[in-house]
């Protein structure tokens, strides 16, 4: 019983540090951006507008929930929800440091990527029950998006397994840290690359945000959406880049490790609690996810099949092959 | 162990967060119906189509390639799925069973080439 209250315990503490965190990364987000435009960001809201993920949360709440008429109301009502829970599980089998995991299960990578599929089924749903042509297509866009580079995703990811032997992350890990590298990026350069494109695309951001293409689709999925509930497709969509982050900190980067070669150059890194490298990781990839946004313009939706189709998966299945070759023989 | 008698212990925190996470956007949801105001207007609810009134169905037919595009994804993500036991239980593996799926993994390679050189894979073929 007490085991079971700690559980509940703990899994408050990460759910309330991760969307602690995903309010302030719109801040960050609209900080950085600014910048990148010569412009000051949110200024008005606080001493350089630090309350302003604050105020936009409490502002939500007021806003008026509007179902259309044509909407499948059930549907409609549940789907970001569905979303929005599908996403937020995945921070279960995320291990935080060497001892700091939810659910130590064996396949974290194969529960990770199976519930990646299952949110896909909010958007389409989404996209469909709006009754709308800028939410259909936006959903169905978004859906064979998601498809796509799902594939160069766990395709990616199987070289990962291959190199450590096993589907759990902290397991990942460890290996990682016995190799001379220290991390996978450094010899699975291909798999990594095929990684982040991938993971961009999964999580629909810029440049690959075709679904919410402003320009030709207003806001895709989104378009009907208004107050709380457009806020829960905002939280799924950073908690999402946050999955995404943390994926790649840990079977690329080496997760809360570092590698032996720089603590063996600068002894005192060993002080540095693994909690505070792997932040460091992710707050990395979180950065490269907003720098991206402002500065590359959006692909055409051809063009972002053609990618994923034809350089990602060929790509990923070229890396796998090396891996094996290299893990058998080397 | 009898039938039904095995508990998935390390799961329990999955279906807490499951929970958790549909009471947090439920909670949301039912706050924002009490608190948010309501000014009924005929035209909030039809939907947005720039502005002008909606016009024709939207249950509409669309392009088939997206149809075509999830029988593709279908069969690369089993494909997928077949590599991932095997690059588990890599290190267990007899020179046999290496090979046996460096073959599979070529093949797959060779026919996906083909595929793109005919074009199969391009999204609206001028």
């Amino acid at each position: 019983m007490i085991e079971f209250l700690l559980m509940i315990i703990k899994t408050m503490i990460v759910f309330t540090i991760v969307l602690a965190h995903v309010a302030y990364t719109t801040y960050a987000e609209r900080k950085i951006i600014g910048r990148a435009q010569a412009r000051m960001g949110p200024m008005e809201v606080g001493p350089h507008g630090l309350l302003q993920p604050i105020a936009d949360f409490i502002k939500i709440f007021f806003k008026e929930d509007i179902v259309p008429i044509k909407a499948e109301k059930f549907i409609f009502q549940i789907a970001p929800v569905i979303i929005l829970v599908f996403t937020i599980v995945n921070l279960t089998v995320i291990p935080f440091s060497r001892d700091f995991i939810l659910a130590d299960i064996n396949v974290g990578i194969l529960f990770i990527l199976a519930s990646a599929s299952l949110s896909a089924y909010g958007i389409i749903l989404a996209g469909w029950s709006s009754n709308s042509k800028f939410s259909f297509l936006g959903g169905l866009r978004s859906a064979s998006q998601v498809l796509s580079y799902e594939i160069s995703l766990g395709l990616s990811l199987a070289a990962v397994v291959l190199m450590a032997g096993s589907l759990n992350l902290k397991d990942i890990v460890i290996a990682q840290h016995n190799t001379s590298f220290g991390m996978y990026a450094l010899p699975q350069i291909i798999g990594f690359i095929v990684f982040l494109i991938s993971a961009f695309a999964e999580t629909n951001r810029a440049p690959f945000d075709l679904p919410e293409a402003e320009t030709e689709l207003v806001a895709g999925y989104l378009t009907e959406y208004s107050a709380f509930r457009y806020a829960l497709f905002f939280l799924a969509e950073y908690v999402a880049m946050y999955i995404m982050a943390f994926l790649g900190a840990l079977c690329f980067l080496g997760g809360w490790t570092l590698p032996r070669f720089v603590t063996e150059m600068l002894p005192f890194l060993e002080s540095v609690p693994g909690i505070i490298c792997f932040a460091m990781k992710v707050y990395g990839f979180i950065f490269l996810f907003i720098w991206v946004r402002a500065t590359f313009p959006r692909y055409r939706f051809d063009q972002l099949l053609n990618i994923g189709w034809k350089i990602l998966i060929p790509a990923g299945l070229i890396n796998l092959l090396i891996v094996a070759f290299i893990k058998r023989f080397v | 162990m009898e039938a039904g008698a095995y508990i998935p212990y390390k799961y329990i925190p999955i279906l807490i967060a499951l929970v958790f996470a549909t009471t947090f956007g439920t909670v949301g949801l039912l706050i924002n119906k009490f608190v948010a105001p309501k000014r009924f207007n005929p035209v909030k609810f039809i939907s947005y189509e720039s502005g002008n009134p909606p016009s024709g169905d939207t249950k509409n037919r669309f392009f088939i390639g997206f149809f075509l595009l999830a029988i593709l994804f279908v069969v690369f993500d089993i494909e997928v799925l077949f590599l991932y036991p095997w690059a588990v239980a890599f290190n267990k593996l007899s020179s046999e069973g290496f090979w046996i799926m460096i073959t599979f993994i070529t093949l797959i390679l060779v026919g996906y080439i083909y595929e793109i050189l005919i074009g199969a894979l391009t999204w609206h073929k001028k």
